[in-house]
């Protein structure tokens, strides 16, 4: 099946400012996926070269098949965007804004669009400037729909949501997703990632240092392990089993990292009457850590 | 909250002319802008209506006009009429300088806060994530802000032939909308010269700047070509060369076509820059 959007060595330089550099990565239809990354690592950059405002330096970019620059019109068609800020003239009011956009995308049905504005509350009867960020973003969201497209690309689209409405909009991705739509959204709240997307790629400094399913990157990193004994801790047996370290012991519980398959472990804990076993699975801001030595904050210091 | 409208994926093709979609945001975004720019020009040419028959009676000023020098009458758009007939009058005061330089104001302001103004906010970002060609977009905010001029034209016609009704002047309705017919031409130059500068830069203050730069440059020439034989050679390259002073002489076509042609070529260049350069 061909991508839903694909790049092959994709560049954008600016003068005196990094951009991207030979990007290469495809996302699948139906899929959601992460760009993850600092801020200044050139998530938005990548978007607006998918988007067809900047004029990519080398490299291509496609959106269901179409170049975004050369059939920028045919990819914008297929395509929904959300920027992170939401901005328009402060005098329209989200009704206006709708209809200039349904026109523009040959839609003669609003009624998706309303059905979305009631949804998420969005108020599209006062002027665009009277609203609070959150509120320009609901109606952002609702245009970014407007017309259904097979391809939605958002911007740090939760930014200036109330928790709500984040949830709201998680469930929305969800029935996106559920609707074969693919979704690119770049972001760097790691715990909204980890809910919603399949894949993520990790941008840092302009180059893509990973592209990986969420699962694959949990997957790979350290579990907190805590095992309840109904006598003393066997500390030294579990100290000698691969893949443990910091291990701790406190009376009859027992507490370690775990690095690979927890099969050693389960099989030594079975000798023994055990009270209680948690393995937590970490979070993807862990598993990042983990990953690449660092958090996102700090990769952007 | 209530469910959303099971969504139905359809084949949904872009407009065909977004131009006139964006003409019509346009202008109506813009619909205040007639009166807004219209009511000040509209009222001090009342104000020059109204004393224009005090003027009449004074044959002191005649003779301190027929003093002047040639050159400078002819520079600043005075001629044996200015003071004899309203329309002289009313060439010699508003519309050699202030209706033209509002006129072209308007366009630029407009032009420039559309296109340069709204990528410096972000606005351009969402427009031009629609299937639509960035020239419809160009085309759409010049055309649209050209509507509205004929608008603040048609205002200031409108209180220029009322003012002429309470005051008693004579002044006939055609010479009128000579007048104001003939900004729309220059205006639309102005229109295409800040066009022409957001093609070439992203830098609204370079765009608006400039193209008040060109307005008062080209104003310049114009005076200069008719003070001295020296600048007759450029005085040709001035927009202000072709604009004339139709309410006292009519319409002169050619000359409003030279102008309305330059102002299409200057924007449809600026449209051929912006289609290859970075937004945003």
């Amino acid at each position: 099946m061909s991508p839903a959007i694909a790049t092959h060595a994709l560049t954008k330089r600016y003068k005196g400012a990094r951009g991207i550099e030979e990007l290469t990565f495809s996302v699948a239809p139906g899929e959601v996926f992460g760009f993850l990354g600092p801020n200044g690592a050139g998530k938005t950059t990548t978007i607006r070269t998918l988007l067809g405002l900047l004029r990519p330096t080398a490299g291509t970019a496609e959106i269901l098949g179409f170049d975004v620059w050369r059939d920028g019109v045919a990819a914008r068609a297929r395509t929904g965007f959300l920027p992170g800020e939401f901005a328009f003239d402060e005098q329209v009011t989200g009704e206006e804004l709708l209809d200039l956009f349904a026109d523009l995308r040959g839609i003669d049905d609003r009624a998706y669009a309303r059905s979305l504005a009631d949804r998420f509350e969005a108020d599209l009867r006062r002027p665009l400037g009277e609203l609070s960020r959150g509120n320009r973003q609901k109606i952002g969201l609702v245009q970014a729909l407007v017309h259904r497209p097979p391809v939605v690309v958002m911007d740090e689209p939760t930014a200036g949501l109330d928790p709500l409405m984040q949830e709201e909009f998680a469930r929305l991705v969800e029935e996106l997703r559920a609707d074969g739509t693919t979704v690119f959204l770049s972001s760097h709240n790691l715990a909204e990632v980890e809910r919603m997307c399949d894949r993520v790629g990790i941008l840092r400094e302009g180059r893509l240092a990973a592209v990986e399913s969420v699962e694959e990157i949990t997957g790979r990193a350290l579990r907190h392990v805590t095992l309840r004994f109904a006598g003393p801790a066997p500390a030294g047996e579990f100290r000698r089993l691969p893949g443990v370290s910091e291990l701790a012991a406190e009376g009859s519980e027992l507490r370690f990292l775990l690095a690979g398959e927890p099969t050693d472990v389960v099989r030594a804990a079975g000798r023994y009457r055990l009270l209680d076993i948690e393995i937590a699975r970490p979070s993807l801001e862990e598993a990042f850590v983990a990953a690449y030595g660092h958090s996102l904050e700090e990769l952007a210091a | 909250m209530t469910a959303v409208a099971e969504p139905v994926r359809t084949a949904a093709s872009p407009m065909r002319a977004p131009w006139l979609r964006f003409a019509a945001y346009v202008t109506r975004r813009k619909r205040f802008s007639p009166l807004a720019w219209g009511l000040p020009l509209g009222l001090m040419t009342i104000m020059v209506v109204a004393v224009f028959p005090s003027i009449q009676a004074s044959s002191q000023l005649d003779e301190l006009i027929n003093a002047y020098p040639d050159a400078l009458k002819e520079a600043f758009g005075i001629s044996d009429a200015s003071f004899s007939s309203i329309s002289g009058y009313l060439a010699a005061e508003i519309f050699s300088m202030i209706a033209p330089f509002t006129a072209a104001a308007f366009m630029i302001h407009a032009v420039a806060t559309g296109i340069s103004g709204a990528e410096h906010r972000g606005v351009l970002d969402v427009t031009l994530s629609a299937p639509v060609r960035r020239r419809h977009l160009l085309a759409g905010q010049l055309a649209g802000a050209a509507a509205i001029l004929l608008g603040i034209a048609l205002v200031v016609g409108a209180l220029t032939q009322a003012a002429a009704a309470v005051f008693g002047v004579d002044l006939a309705v055609g010479d009128t909308l000579a007048g104001i017919v003939n900004l729309w031409p220059l205006g639309v130059f102005f229109g295409g010269v800040t066009v022409l500068l957001a093609g070439l830069t992203r830098r609204s203050a370079v765009v608006g700047g400039g193209a008040a730069g060109v307005l008062a440059v080209m104003y310049l020439m114009e005076v200069l070509g008719k003070l001295s034989d020296a600048f007759a050679a450029v005085d040709g390259l001035s927009a202000f060369h072709y604009y004339g002073s139709a309410i006292e002489d009519g319409l002169d076509p050619g000359a409003m076509a030279i102008l309305l042609a330059a102002g299409i070529a200057l924007a449809a260049a600026g449209c051929a820059l912006f289609e290859r350069r970075d937004v945003g």
